[in-house]
């Protein structure tokens, strides 16, 4: 997949106001290779724009292509294919299971794409704080700990594109400076896209460039 | 280097469903699933074993191994009465006859029995001494795919003359234990039988001729003294008086084993059915049906349980609904999430029928001096295991297809 474009999108809890925006009721494309952030307050649909281009809500009018493919012709196998080798999320609630461990969480979605070695993921979790924490139950982490893995595990799939939902938002500078590095490491390595949805606290990396979800007039 | 990297592979996938295994088990009952296991259990276990003794006893009900599924035969005259018997009603069947019994849904074939008109006298030798029982007798011809035994030398040479004949095996008991032994002649074996010298007397027509016969089998089906049909057209020709009777007796091959329909139809036409045969198969009917109703009850133990096994997974998956909602947008498809609920329909049936097979073999195995008592010895059955089998696999089918949609159905 090379670019995403989303044309004349609008979410029906949307339906009938005319936001000012880079994203809804317009054209955008995105494209690989570049990194996109997507700014808004809260509230502003940056969640129900993931969902949208993750498969899991299709409640919007207007219409989303793939390769100019629409995603909503797409069936729960297509898109458990792409959610393998295409696309990767990290959602705002993470989604975490909270029984298994750091690692675990990690392997799960690993096993699925054998995208990396257990040694190259135990690295990873390594490299970015969570040395101790490695066989840890998820439920026990803290929430910037429980944000880091969730962050690990989306880079352990072959992806054209990285969705990330507030991935920073609990992160300290040092965690994030960390997670980018390793973000946009793992992203340039695919040559994939890097989208971020931002409020508040921005994932430190390079973007090419910035959308507004919502212009304040 | 290739077979550890496939090692690698399995290690990795068996880690994998581990993972996927331990999310989606979560609330479990084991209690429940074994009580499950043990009501399919005995539901297939009721069904085996009613299939197996169905098996084992239908040979008392004169159910040979053509009746299941197969053919039998009949042997049919006209009722013989009092006021007919007087007035000379016909006993014979006419074409039109013959053709309504062959028009019937449960009629495959009828042969008519050709019977000669002409005199016959039997002589046969019995050892030495020169002892030789005479007697009149009566011949009949029937087509050949009628007769249940295949003789080596059936057929008539005009030139060297020999009649082979096929008689009842009632008719060697009849001799053996009702003649031979009240007037102390000795007894004789069906070889030793196929060696009685024997030959006819045909009179007729003007013609007076002996020729040599010899017994070349025994029949449990028919009950009349059989001939070739082409020394009947030629004997008939020779000695009979030009007419051609109508045949008095027919041999019908039914479709399966005789119902409540075949008795219907002799009762309407004033037929008579040879021997005890539509009694054995009123108790084989009565039987099966006995079986057919055992073996429905355990089918519907089997469904219920799978059904309450299958309720309950569906419930574990409800309760674990986020979870399997969060491994799907992994990447997981939803045959890779019902394969993992299903596998415990599987399991559970699987131990089911196995020990069902078991249970079937024990209970066998308890009441088969009793069968040994009453003189039946038949061998296991392949049908209870099948039956057992086949019934499982289609409730495991049908409840992995319900819990696929289900699963698709929690990402929708």
């Amino acid at each position: 997949m090379t670019k995403i474009e989303i044309d004349n999108v609008l979410p029906d809890v949307f339906a009938g106001t005319r936001p000012a925006s880079d994203v809804w009721l317009t054209g955008c494309t995105i494209t690989r290779g570049e990194h996109v952030e997507v700014a808004a307050a809260s509230g502003e649909g940056k969640s129900t724009l993931c969902a949208f281009l993750y498969g899991y809500r299709n409640d919007y009018s207007g219409s989303i292509r793939f390769d100019g493919e629409d995603i909503s012709t797409f069936d729960i196998e297509r898109w458990s294919a792409l959610r393998r080798r295409h696309l990767s999320y990290v959602p705002q609630d993470l989604r975490l299971f909270d029984k298994l461990t750091a690692l675990e969480n990690c392997m799960i979605k690993n096993t699925l794409t054998d995208h990396k070695t257990e040694r190259e993921i135990r690295d990873m979790l390594s490299a970015i704080g969570l040395q101790d924490r490695i066989d840890y139950p998820a439920g026990r982490l803290s929430i910037g700990q429980r944000q880091r893995v969730a962050i690990v595990r989306a880079l352990c799939q072959p992806m054209d594109v990285l969705l990330l939902d507030e991935p920073a938002s609990h992160l300290d500078e040092a965690s994030n400076r960390a997670a980018a590095g390793m973000i946009a490491a793992e992203a340039d390595r695919q040559g994939a896209a890097v989208v971020v949805m931002s409020v508040g606290a921005r994932l430190l990396i390079d973007y090419s460039r910035n959308l507004q979800l919502s212009r304040k007039p | 280097m290739s077979a550890t990297m496939t090692t690698n592979n399995e290690k990795r996938e068996t880690r994998n469903e581990n993972l996927l295994w331990r999310l989606l088990r979560s609330g479990m009952s084991k209690t429940q699933l074994v009580a499950f296991t043990l009501a399919c259990l005995l539901g297939v276990t009721i069904m085996m074993v009613a299939v197996q003794f169905y098996h084992d006893v239908k040979p008392v009900f004169g159910g040979g191994d053509d009746s299941l599924g197969g053919s039998d035969y009949l042997v049919i005259n006209r009722r013989v009465t009092s006021a007919g018997a007087l007035l000379g009603d016909h006993t014979g069947f006419t074409p039109q006859e013959v053709d309504d019994l062959l028009a019937q849904p449960w009629c495959r074939g009828a042969g008519a029995f050709e019977a000669g008109n002409f005199s016959i006298t039997a002589r046969i030798g019995l050892g030495t001494g020169g002892r030789a029982l005479r007697t009149g007798l009566f011949f009949e011809a029937v087509d050949e795919r009628y007769l249940d035994v295949d003789p080596t030398q059936w057929g008539f040479d005009s030139i060297r003359p020999v009649i082979p004949i096929i008689i009842p095996r009632d008719y060697l008991s009849l001799y053996n234990f009702g003649y031979a032994s009240s007037v102390g002649l000795p007894r004789v074996s069906y070889g030793q039988a196929s060696l009685l010298p024997i030959s006819f007397e045909l009179a007729g027509n003007g013609y007076n001729d002996v020729i040599e016969g010899r017994i070349v089998g025994f029949s449990g089906r028919l009950n009349t003294v059989v001939v070739p049909q082409d020394f009947m057209r030629w004997a008939r020709a020779r000695y009979g008086d030009g007419s051609t009777p109508q045949p008095t007796r027919l041999v019908v091959e039914l479709n399966g084993a005789p119902d409540a329909r075949v008795e219907r139809y002799m009762e309407d036409n004033n037929l008579e059915v040879a021997g005890d045969k539509m009694n054995g198969s009123r108790a084989q009917s009565l039987m099966a049906l006995v079986v057919t109703v055992v073996v429905a009850v355990g089918l519907i133990i089997s469904i219920l349980a799978l059904t309450l096994l299958l309720l309950s997974i569906l419930l574990l998956l409800q309760r674990n609904s986020r979870q399997v909602r969060d491994v799907m947008l992994l990447g997981y498809t939803p045959a890779m999430v019902a394969r993992q609920y299903g596998r415990i329909v599987v399991i559970s049936a699987v131990v089911a029928l196995v020990l069902a097979a078991a249970a079937t073999l024990l209970v066998r195995f308890l009441y088969s001096p009793v069968l040994a008592d009453v003189g039946l010895s038949t061998g296991w059955s392949v049908w209870p295991f099948v039956i057992g089998a086949a019934a499982l696999a289609i409730l495991v089918a049908i409840d992995f297809i319900v819990i696929r949609r289900h699963v698709t159905r929690l990402l929708a």
